[in-house]
């Protein structure tokens, strides 16, 4: 009895401490430096979040089954050059660049989860493969220059705003309310955490563990599509080398959310919470006028510190 | 087991594909023995010191130069290459660009693999300065005529001559017009490249050589976005935020000038941003007027230049130590010249 009470105890600090621990920066910020407490500057937080948010969902979901997701920064370059190509003003409606991009991170995402699933290829492997053939791709398809002349409309998308709310914070709330409805709502979701749980359990218990595989790594493939095309946008060109090493931010967005890299576990709101997390202090280490490089060194401390208490918590369960 | 099997399977093709993209020229070749190809290079290299000088149009005729870029993925590198491979066309040599991907194992198993492939000169880049020296030292004993192109090595006495822009100057250029524009006093933010790079560095130094001559002018943020474009918006965004007051962004490259530029334009605000490298978003953008101006450092004669010399040594002759090409101002006066 007492044993499950500490158990207890620890999942909800490990839980609940994240957001208390955001919570406190956030209000320690806001009250040393008047320019983070600006509205608008709250506001471009979120917005910077945004795309880190949306493919921390897709890592999201392949780390909860045990893997990794190496070739998402390289498919956001990949996605954004072939959508810039279709996004000439003038040329295709706007749907054409959209649908492209999704469908250059869906394949890319499906050749990882057939590598996976049926190729029994270890996720590493695999998605550093297509990280270098995305990567590929995105240069012979721009010609190795940035893709330009990009249509207002195809612009206005990522660079926009709604009742003062940036655009980007909408699709990283819908991308974020789809993933919790998919996780928590449809019995696909809980296959994903029970495979993550115990790979061979899941297969006895008739779980279609190769197929579930694939639509998770698909499902991820989608994410850095959808990035890839928000980047294009957001910086008016299709750049063949955007999005290097975006994988990193992801998976440490992912870890600060709590989300186990042994996989089986993590919560969907701890992701939203990771990808505010990495913006606001990026945002606090530019308003203090820090060095860009020590930036680097803060994101891996601080997943140092979240993998820790990961490993902790979980040795406290036992 | 199968696993372990088809991830060497993969490491193989990896490095096959490597050795591939330098052998495929040598299928015209017929020298088999790694050591029996530089030496009989040597020799063929003095019976063809009868090639006469005054003949340029043509004495580049059935020569073979590699040109190995650093990493080719911006405008201005592929503007060296194709200014490479024109210049290669006119005097009747065969140009290969090699990409080089930022990773100086990369470059070095390319030249190693180009050395045994029988070419005439090379052209490098170097991905490290230092790190380069290794293999260019091996360029040196196989007796291959080398000049070293937009970046010097650590030790020039290993290649004939450095053909280059200067960086140095161009970026004084920026500073001076950007605060000539700005009637020689206000705000301004500087955005540098990758901290510790060559490149940011000299311009670093020229931009406070300037800055010292205009004491009305206050640097109020300086920051990295290590020449991307995204990083840039990013920082600009918080910038535009934190300050209202800013008059002039001075982007250390045309990339991340455009990515201020953009955040200025989401945010409503414009002001003069100034970049270099004169990419053809920056001249659209010149031309537009959403920036102020950037400075061409001549890419296609860099690469041209650079071909000319090394098929000069390869042909017997000397060549200057130096070469550094033109900058231009670009503003919305000349941008038409450019496009």
């Amino acid at each position: 009895m007492k044993k499950e009470k500490s158990f207890n105890k620890s999942t909800v600090l490990r839980d609940y401490g994240l957001v208390i621990i955001f919570l406190v920066v956030v209000i320690i910020l806001a009250i040393v430096t008047p320019t983070f407490r600006k509205p608008m500057n709250l506001l471009n937080v979120i917005k910077q979040a945004s795309v880190n948010g949306i493919l921390a969902f897709g890592m999201m979901i392949v780390v909860i089954t045990g893997g990794i997701d190496l070739s998402m920064g390289s498919i956001v370059g990949f996605a954004g050059v072939c959508a810039a190509l279709f996004a000439h003003p003038g040329e295709y409606p706007l749907i054409v660049p959209i649908v492209i991009a999704l469908i250059a991170g869906g394949a890319i995402g499906f050749i990882n989860g057939v590598g996976v699933s049926y190729g029994n290829l270890p996720p590493f492997i695999i998605t550093l493969g297509t990280m270098s053939i995305a990567r590929g791709l995105a240069l012979v398809f721009s010609g190795g220059v940035p893709v330009i002349d990009m249509s207002e409309s195809f612009v206005a998308i990522a660079s926009g705003s709604l009742f003062g709310i940036p655009y980007l914070s909408y699709y990283f709330i819908g991308i974020a309310l789809i993933f919790a409805f998919v996780l928590n709502k449809l019995v696909f979701g809980r296959h994903v955490y029970m495979i993550g749980g115990n790979k061979i359990a899941a297969k006895v218990s008739g779980i279609n563990v190769k197929l579930n595989l694939l639509v998770v790594y698909t499902l991820s493939g989608l994410c850095s599509g959808l990035a890839g095309f928000l980047m294009a946008s957001r910086t008016n060109q299709g750049s063949p080398t955007m999005g290097v090493s975006y994988e990193m931010d992801a998976v440490t967005a992912v870890v600060i959310g709590g989300v186990s890299m042994s996989g089986g576990a993590g919560k969907w709101y701890g992701v939203v919470i990771g990808a505010l997390f990495i913006a606001v202090i990026e945002n606090a280490l530019t308003i203090f006028g820090v060095d860009p490089n020590w930036k680097q060194v803060v994101k891996g401390v601080i997943i140092i510190g979240a993998v820790l208490l990961d490993v902790k918590s979980k040795g406290k369960k036992e | 087991m199968r696993t372990k099997l088809l991830a060497f399977l993969l490491t193989g093709i990896l490095t096959g594909t490597m050795l591939a993209g330098c052998g495929s020229n040598a299928a015209e070749e017929t020298k088999d023995d790694t050591a029996e190809t530089v030496e009989s290079k040597e020799a063929a290299e003095t019976t063809e010191e009868s090639a006469d000088s005054s003949d340029t149009a043509n004495s580049g005729e059935g020569k073979k130069y590699a040109i190995f870029i650093a990493i080719n993925s911006n405008a201005f590198t592929m503007s060296v290459g194709d200014g490479a491979v024109d210049h290669g066309k006119e005097i009747g040599a065969e140009v290969t660009v090699f990409d080089g991907k930022g990773d100086q194992d990369t470059q070095v198993k390319q030249i190693e693999t180009c050395i045994t492939q029988g070419y005439d000169g090379f052209v490098i880049e170097p991905v490290s300065s230092d790190g380069a020296i290794p293999v260019i030292k091996q360029g040196q004993e196989a007796g291959i005529p080398m000049v070293t192109v937009i970046q010097e090595c650590a030790d020039q006495s290993l290649v004939s001559s450095f053909v280059g822009a200067d960086h140095y100057e161009a970026s004084v250029i920026q500073m001076e017009s950007t605060l000539e524009k700005l009637g020689g006093k206000g705000k301004i933010a500087i955005i540098n490249g990758q901290m510790g790079t060559t490149g940011q560095i000299q311009i670093t130094e020229a931009f406070n050589t300037v800055l010292e001559k205009y004491p009305d002018v206050e640097v109020v943020e300086e920051q990295s976005a290590n020449w991307v474009i995204d990083e840039a918006l990013k920082i600009t965004e918080t910038w535009l935020q934190k300050y209202d007051d800013i008059d002039a962004i001075v982007g250390q490259s045309d990339a991340m000038a455009l990515g201020a530029m953009k955040a200025c334009q989401d945010a409503g605000t414009q002001m003069i941003i100034s970049g270099r490298d004169a990419v053809p978003d920056a001249l659209n953008a010149i031309e537009a007027g959403t920036m102020y101006c950037s400075i061409n450092q001549g890419g296609p004669e860099m690469g041209a230049k650079s071909i000319e010399f090394v098929n000069k040594l390869a042909n017997g002759e000397t060549v200057e130590e130096s070469y550094y090409t033109t900058n231009t101002l670009v503003t919305a006066e000349n941008v038409a010249d450019f496009k």
